[in-house]
């Protein structure tokens, strides 16, 4: 537990020293304003020369408690609130909606090869890392792994409505 | 080459070449292209005013014999006609300027050497084309290649000057010259005079074509007239001088020696005589006689690829040039008949640097593979030692590597001894060159050849510090025992100059940095080296301390690159590699050593008052206090207080503080930050002492640096990451009752004092000129300094709130916009802290509860700049909870919202503010309802009203139209506005009538998600339960207000923009998806304006063709919809079943036209019965007739549910990963329902007895090695799944389908399935009982087997 906190205290710190520009990564407050490690807000900016370029993308990195980046959640939180019904049943709770991209799931989970234990998972990945990786997967989807239906069969099938999807996704994800 | 060479069949073979060399050399594009003809054509300028020179005379003895003849009468005598004829005569033979010029050119200017080369490549491209057809073993070896590979000049051209190119020149011309005048002159004897000149061409003549030829011009000399026969000698002269001079390019690479060279044309005189006649001739044309030149180099490429064979390899021919003088050499290693190895490398590496080969990599890489090959063969010891002693220093350079890698590649099988010897030789070397002053470039390379040594297994070399260090002092090479005879301190080191101590100091930077490097290799092969470096630690810091103490005692100037600041800096970094190999490796029971390093670091801090060593010593004394704070003690740290706050050091933090230019020093805050850290808390003691005092104020004092923040400066950035560090550790690391924690607390506030202007936004001038990066890093200085807020509010409380409110307030009154803008950035990034729990809610109040703020509310008369603007946007985004506490406040705040959306850099977030504060706080907001309605009119019509933002305006609107309490007053708002979006909406229909697509979907896209952005607004409050009731008889669409009474209205109007749409609308997935959104925007309401009668979403499914995008959405409204009756599943029977065959006929046109195939629409349709699957299969299996229409093989005669689940089987043999999927959880769903009454399971029990055979074919068919290993997970949930569930059927199906399987091997015919494999896996399928975990791991090996054991990730 607390290995993983003293990690968690060091990335910090490495990151406040240097990280890479555009990108946010710092672990949320708690109500008396101490930091909390296992929950981090991060951003991650869309790459220069790609459709992705000019969004800055906010998610969520949650480290549970004990099993350091054994199970990490990507709740990307983003403003698109168009396709608002993921589920059959009617509620009200699952509006959340996951960012349009192939490999995003509905729950928000990232599919990204780096944080899948059984393919390239190490753990002397930092979350630097992590998120260069998040930030080169969303111009550069894995075809291979799809997660969402959505984005998925817009790229696969329409790139021209795939890319005015992004757009607007981008344009509703300004850098703050 | 044949043996009679000056025969006339050779001379006219020679004009012919002449010929054909000409044409082939002229088809060459490239030719004229060429500097050389720009050069001849100076020449030919040259030559005309040279020949005007020589005319002069001429001219002038004309007319002096001219105005001779008044007096003379020269009629009579014929001496005049002689003498001007005869000076005629020489100035055009003899001299021959222009062509002398081009001659003379050809040697100072390689433009004639690349005329040669270009056309011998032409000539190879030529004769490949011309020979395309024939076999290419038989063809010629090219030229071009092999020649461009010789190196152009040989050493002894290399060192000649220009000028001396000029005098050989000359002197060989003059030489020329005299002979011919000389023998000019003589044949004008009387007599004697008319044997001279067939004498001379007899004797001429016969060296070089033999007797016969010789004798026949000898007797025509007597014979014919002396002007021919000098025309003819002379002509031949010149074509042999000029055949050689062409033929230069081609001597240039091949070498011969000159006894060669002359068999070489005595063999070839004829055709060479031949070839060059025809050019001399032409060359001789006044003027431009010299333009040929070029083309005569040109055709001399030619003319050489057909007189001899291609050039052999470079080795090869230095070898043969060799043979002869030198004894044939030991041809071991690579390959055979090579120059000796180490002519070679010192030819190669004299190649690898000159500059005629830096632009060509090609050959460079060449070079380098080569050199490579030679340092790690079998003479790279002489080779090394032999380039040691080379005058060139990058012959030294690569004499040094060459002794590393030969050392390296060694490696175990060098021996102690030969270790010993070739260290001996080594550190020979290393003394020579060092105390000849050997450049620092060689003595590194050295000192890390003898780490090489050193690191070597097989060395035992220990205290190699002290014996490189004794060596050095004696002069020449001493072994280890006598050099420890000498005390290393005391008898050694003072005995160095400062030129050995740099070179010892070298060793000892490259010995620590080698060990550093081997630290990240496997320990037990390296452990020993380690081992031998740690012996020199001690010697090591002994030697930095005494270099250290020497400079302190005689300090140097200030100005750079003395040998004594080179040793200096040399010293600090010793102390910093040995730093690490300490720190790594020794234990602090070594007390001694600890005092040392101690020390040597108290020099270095000394060294930073000396102003040519400060901000090395800075640097390096930064990285040491961040990682080895252990190499500080108590007096050190005083010191360097002491230095930080009172030398140079602090002159130069002062400089920069005060903006003096070019004094912005960053190492000295990287330093003063790295003092203040390694302090901790202790920095802030009571009482202070006063040099922290003194530096904690440069540490404020930094904020007041002029120009911007991370753009012009980055000290601020830097200081504030330190403060952020000290209030976040803060609560955790001093008690409240500290008597510190007071002290930081002050300073923590007077941190926020200080930094506020550095938030200050650039103004407009001072941003037009940043770039988007710059822009950018701001924002990020910006937000990071808020962290710092965030940070330092545990400690600060609401105090922190009310400094910026002050600020923001006061600004606002001022009109001060940037200061404000600046505050209420601070207080929004502050929200985080303070927004929930309405602890700095007084404070707030004090801001938006001011006069001052109601009036900008107003708006209108106050014009806010846009940047203010947009921060007050962000901050009343923020401030969410708060403005939900004061919603008296709120219809002012959104007023200044509405005001902003019409803004293209608010507008996001605008839109976004009135959404959530509207959603929040909507009852209160309803008196405002018209002035909204009022400001949305305004705002639709302009450019920011896309569909980012227009759509959450609405929807906030929407719901605050939600809490009307009369339902015609909703009806009358809903109206003013839906009445718009039809109009709209009509737009988009027209403009998609006259064809403007893109305009039509962007419009249509708009009004569509404006009316679903109405339907989420109006949705019944999310904290009112929905009481779904369990025996719903209202049935699907009950009558209400919205579709019998007054509010029919809209709801027609909203049906009406659907269809204008939809029906016959170029639709999009984006539009698609928004009207989906429409549609499911009732399905959670028992009654409301959307809530829309059936048909509507199932002729809205239903109109769709297959194969659309957007397929996907349309399905999971489909999907919503049936979700959404699933309380009275049976009254909706009928739009369900119409659902379900419109499903079943898209798949079977797939199943019928496999081209029509849609992973999308295959995935999407299983997805939706899979959905329906729990309430609706009843209806999904009564459908037990073939769909209407069904015609195609895969529909006709087949009921629909069995279409259906064909399909779903068929889906499961798919490639792509989402379609399979789908229907494995199709199958998973089917096999776990259960039927409500006995009737319905008896049903269901039938189908699954239809079924599972085939689906455990199909998914045994995957399982053994067909599908990808993703799959393995979803096909193994309907396999372990079916085997829980239905054991009794499937059981038996998946023996019968693994037996009826045979999986052989890609090579061979062998089966890799064996029966009791397939027994085997049914068994432990049963055994696993449908455990995941379990059974997956059993289907994976099972897929391993079959595709056979490559495949496992652990192979």
């Amino acid at each position: 537990m607390s290995l993983c906190l003293n990690r968690l205290q060091e990335e910090r710190k490495q990151w406040r020293r240097d990280h890479p520009f555009g990108f946010v990564a710092k672990p949320k407050r708690s109500e008396d304003g101490s930091l909390d490690l296992k929950n981090w807000q991060c951003a991650i900016p869309g790459k220069k020369d790609t459709l992705w370029e000019g969004g800055s993308f906010r998610l969520d990195v949650i480290f549970p408690d004990g099993n350091l980046y054994q199970h990490l959640h990507f709740i990307l939180d983003t403003d698109m609130r168009s396709s608002y019904f993921q589920s059959t049943l009617p509620s009200h709770q699952s509006f959340t909606p996951p960012l349009f991209h192939p490999n995003v799931y509905p729950s928000g989970t990232v599919c990204l090869s780096i944080l899948n234990e059984e393919e390239a998972w190490r753990p002397a990945i930092t979350i630097r890392q992590i998120l260069l990786g998040i930030q080169d997967l969303l111009n550069d989807p894995n075809p291979e792994s799809p997660a969402q239906a959505d984005a998925y069969n817009l790229f696969k099938k329409d790139k021209q409505a795939y890319e005015r999807r992004v757009r607007q996704v981008v344009k509703e994800n300004p850098p703050m | 080459m044949s043996d009679v060479s000056f025969e006339p069949n050779a001379i006219v073979r020679g004009f012919q070449l002449t010929i054909v060399g000409t044409i082939r050399a002229l088809r060459n594009p490239e030719l004229f292209k060429h500097e050389h003809f720009r050069q001849a054509a100076i020449a030919v300028a040259v030559g005309v005013v040279i020949h005007l020179i020589v005319q002069i005379p001429i001219i002038i003895l004309k007319f002096a014999l001219y105005i001779m003849s008044f007096i003379v009468n020269l009629h009579e005598a014929n001496w005049d006609d002689k003498l001007l004829h005869g000076l005629g005569f020489i100035s055009q033979s003899v001299l021959q300027i222009p062509f002398v010029l081009m001659t003379l050119m050809g040697h100072l200017t390689p433009t004639l050497d690349e005329i040669f080369m270009q056309s011998i490549h032409w000539v190879d491209t030529t004769y490949i084309q011309k020979h395309k057809s024939d076999n290419p073993d038989t063809l010629r070896a090219m030229y071009y290649p092999n020649l461009a590979l010789f190196p152009t000049k040989d050493g002894t051209r290399n060192s000649q000057p220009k000028y001396q190119v000029i005098i050989g020149f000359v002197n060989r011309y003059g030489k020329k010259l005299a002979l011919g005048l000389g023998v000019y002159f003589l044949s004008t004897l009387p007599v004697f005079g008319r044997f001279v000149m067939p004498a001379a061409s007899f004797y001429t003549f016969k060296r070089n074509v033999g007797t016969a030829p010789a004798a026949v011009i000898f007797g025509a000399g007597l014979v014919l007239p002396k002007t021919l026969i000098i025309r003819f000698l002379h002509t031949y002269y010149a074509s042999r001088s000029l055949m050689r001079e062409l033929l230069d390019p081609y001597f240039r690479r091949i070498k011969f020696t000159p006894e060669q060279k002359r068999r070489w044309f005595h063999d070839r005189e004829g055709v060479l005589f031949g070839f060059a006649f025809a050019f001399t001739v032409a060359l001789k044309t006044p003027f431009i006689g010299v333009l040929m030149y070029g083309v005569a180099e040109a055709s001399t490429a030619y003319l050489v690829t057909k007189i001899t064979d291609p050039p052999p390899l470079l080795q090869k021919v230095q070898t043969l040039r060799r043979a002869k003088c030198t004894m044939a050499l030991p041809t071991s290693g690579i390959g055979s008949g090579h120059m000796d190895p180490i002519s070679e490398a010192h030819l190669l590496i004299t190649q690898l640097y000159d500059p005629a080969n830096q632009r060509n990599p090609a050959r460079i890489h060449d070079i380098q593979a080569r050199i490579q090959q030679l340092q790690k063969g079998d003479h790279a010891w002489e080779i090394a030692d032999s380039l040691l002693r080379e005058p060139s220093a990058q012959h030294r350079f690569m004499g040094a590597l060459t002794f590393t890698v030969k050392i390296n590649v060694t490696g175990a099988e060098l021996d102690e001894i030969m270790a010993g010897q070739i260290l001996e030789r080594l550190l020979n070397h290393f003394i020579s060159l060092v105390t000849e002053g050997e450049s620092a470039m060689v003595i590194r390379k050295l000192a890390s050849s003898l780490v090489a040594v050193f690191r070597n297994s097989s060395s035992s070399w220990k205290r190699a510090l002290w014996q490189v260090a004794a060596s050095l002092a004696h002069g020449s090479f001493v072994t280890e025992q006598q050099s420890q005879t000498v005390d290393f301190l005391g008898g050694v080191l003072p005995a160095l100059t400062t030129h050995k101590a740099t070179a010892l100091t070298f060793f000892s930077i490259a010995l620590a940095e080698e060990a550093a490097r081997l630290e990240t290799e496997p320990q037990d092969l390296v452990a020993s080296v380690i081992q031998r470096v740690k012996e020199n630690i001690n010697d090591a810091f002994l030697l930095v301390r005494y270099t250290l103490q020497q400079i302190a005692q005689h300090p140097t100037g200030s100005e750079k690159h003395t040998p004594g600041q080179i040793l200096g800096n040399e010293a600090i970094s010793s102390w910093k590699a040995w730093l690490n190999i300490y720190g790594a490796h020794t234990h602090s029971t070594e007390k001694e050593t600890q005092v040392l390093v101690i020390s040597c670091g108290q020099g270095i801090i000394e060294l930073l008052r000396l102003p040519s060593f400060s901000e090395y010593a800075a640097s390096i004394l930064t990285q040491a206090f961040e990682t080895r704070s252990w190499a500080f003690d108590g007096n050190s740290i005083s010191n360097l207080a002491q230095i930080l706050s009172n030398s140079i050091v602090t002159d130069r933090l002062i400089a920069m503080i005060q903006g003096e230019e070019g004094s912005e020093n960053m190492t000295f805050v990287d330093l003063l930050v790295a003092y203040v850290s390694h302090l901790g808390f202790n920095l802030f003691n009571n009482p202070m002492e006063p040099q922290n005092d003194r530096l904690l104020a440069i540490l404020h004092d930094i904020f007041k640096t002029p120009g911007y923040a991370a753009i012009d400066e980055s000290a601020t950035p830097r200081v504030l990451e330190y403060w952020g560090d000290i209030a976040e550790t803060l609560p955790d690391e001093l008690q409240s009752d500290d008597p510190r924690y007071p002290i930081v607390k002050e300073q923590l506030a007077k941190v926020v004092l200080g930094m506020f202007n550095k938030l200050i936004y650039p103004t407009a001038e001072d941003l037009a000129d940043w770039t988007d990066e710059e822009r950018s890093e701001f924002n990020a200085f910006r937000s990071e300094a808020c962290d710092y807020l965030l940070s330092a509010y545990p400690t600060l409380g609401v105090e922190l709130v009310s400094v910026f409110q002050e600020s923001a307030t006061t600004n606002l009154q001022k009109a001060d916009w940037r200061s404000f803008e600046a505050a209420v950035f601070c207080i929004a990034q502050l929200s985080e802290a303070v927004d929930d729990n309405g602890h700095a809610d007084q404070c707030l109040d004090a801001i938006f509860g001011s006069e001052a703020f109601s009036r900008l509310c107003l708006g209108s008369e106050i014009d806010i700049p846009l940047k203010s603007r947009q921060t007050l946007v962000h901050a009343f985004g923020k401030y969410e909870s708060y403005f939900e506490r004061h919603s008296y406040i709120l219809a002012g705040v959104l007023n200044v919202l509405f005001e902003s959306i019409n803004f293209d850099s608010c507008a996001q977030s605008a839109s976004r503010s009135i959404l959530t504060l509207s959603k929040s706080c909507a009852s209160v907001l309803t008196p405002d309802l018209p002035v909204f309605l009022d400001r949305l009119d305004q705002f639709r019509s302009r450019p920011t009203a896309t569909v980012s933002t227009m759509p959450k305006v609405l929807e906030g609107i929407a719901t605050i139209i939600q809490k009307l309490d009369s339902d015609e007053y909703k009806v009358q708002t809903l109206d003013r506005i839906l009445t718009f979006l039809v109009q709209d909406a009509v737009t988009a229909r027209a403009e998609a009538t006259a064809s403007e697509y893109d305009t039509a979907r962007t419009h249509a896209h708009l009004v569509l998600s404006c009316i679903a952005s109405i339907g989420k607004g109006l949705r019944a409050d999310s904290d009112e339960a929905i009481v779904i009731e369990a025996t719903d008889d209202r049935g699907p669409y009950p009558d209400s207000f919205w579709n019998k009474g007054a509010g029919s209205g809209i709801q027609q109007l909203i049906m009406q923009v659907m269809s204008l749409l939809i029906v016959d609308f170029p639709v999009d997935s984006a539009i698609i998806d928004s009207a989906c959104d429409i549609l499911k925007a009732g399905y959670t309401e028992s009654t409301g304006l959307f809530v829309f009668p059936p048909s509507l979403t199932v002729d809205f499914i239903r109109s769709f063709p297959l194969g659309i995008s957007g397929t996907d959405v349309i399905m999971a409204t489909a999907s919503s919809f049936l979700a959404s009756h699933s309380s009275h599943a049976m009254k909706i029977r009928e739009q369900a079943a119409q659902l379900i065959v419109h499903v079943s006929q898209l798949f079977a046109s797939m199943l019928d036209n496999p081209e029509l195939y849609d992973p999308e629409t295959a995935n999407a349709g299983i997805d939706f019965l899979t959905r329906l699957l729990s309430k609706y299969y009843p209806i999904l299996f009564s459908l037990t007739d073939p769909f209407p229409s069904a015609s195609g093989p895969a529909s006709r005669d087949t009921p629909v549910y069995v279409l259906l689940l064909n399909f779903t089987l068929y889906a499961l043999t798919r490639p792509e990963p989402l379609v399979l999927r789908s229907a494995s959880a199709f199958w998973v769903a089917m096999v776990d329902l259960r039927g409500s009454s006995h009737d319905e399971t008896a049903a269901l029990d039938e189908v699954l007895q239809r079924f599972i055979p085939p689906l455990c074919g199909t998914v045994v068919q995957q399982i053994a090695g067909r599908c990808a290993r993703s799959d393995l997970t979803f096909l193994n949930d309907v396999l372990r799944r079916t085997m829980f569930k239905k054991m009794n059927l499937a059981r038996p199906s998946l023996t019968a389908s693994l037996n009826s399987l045979d999986v052989q091997a890609a090579d061979s015919k062998t089966s890799l399935l064996l029966p009791q494999d397939k027994s085997r896996f049914v068994e432990s399928m049963v055994v696993a009982r449908g455990a995941k975990a379990q059974s997956l791991e059993i289907v994976r090996s099972f897929w391993l087997k079959c595709r056979g054991m490559s495949f496992d990730y652990a192979q």
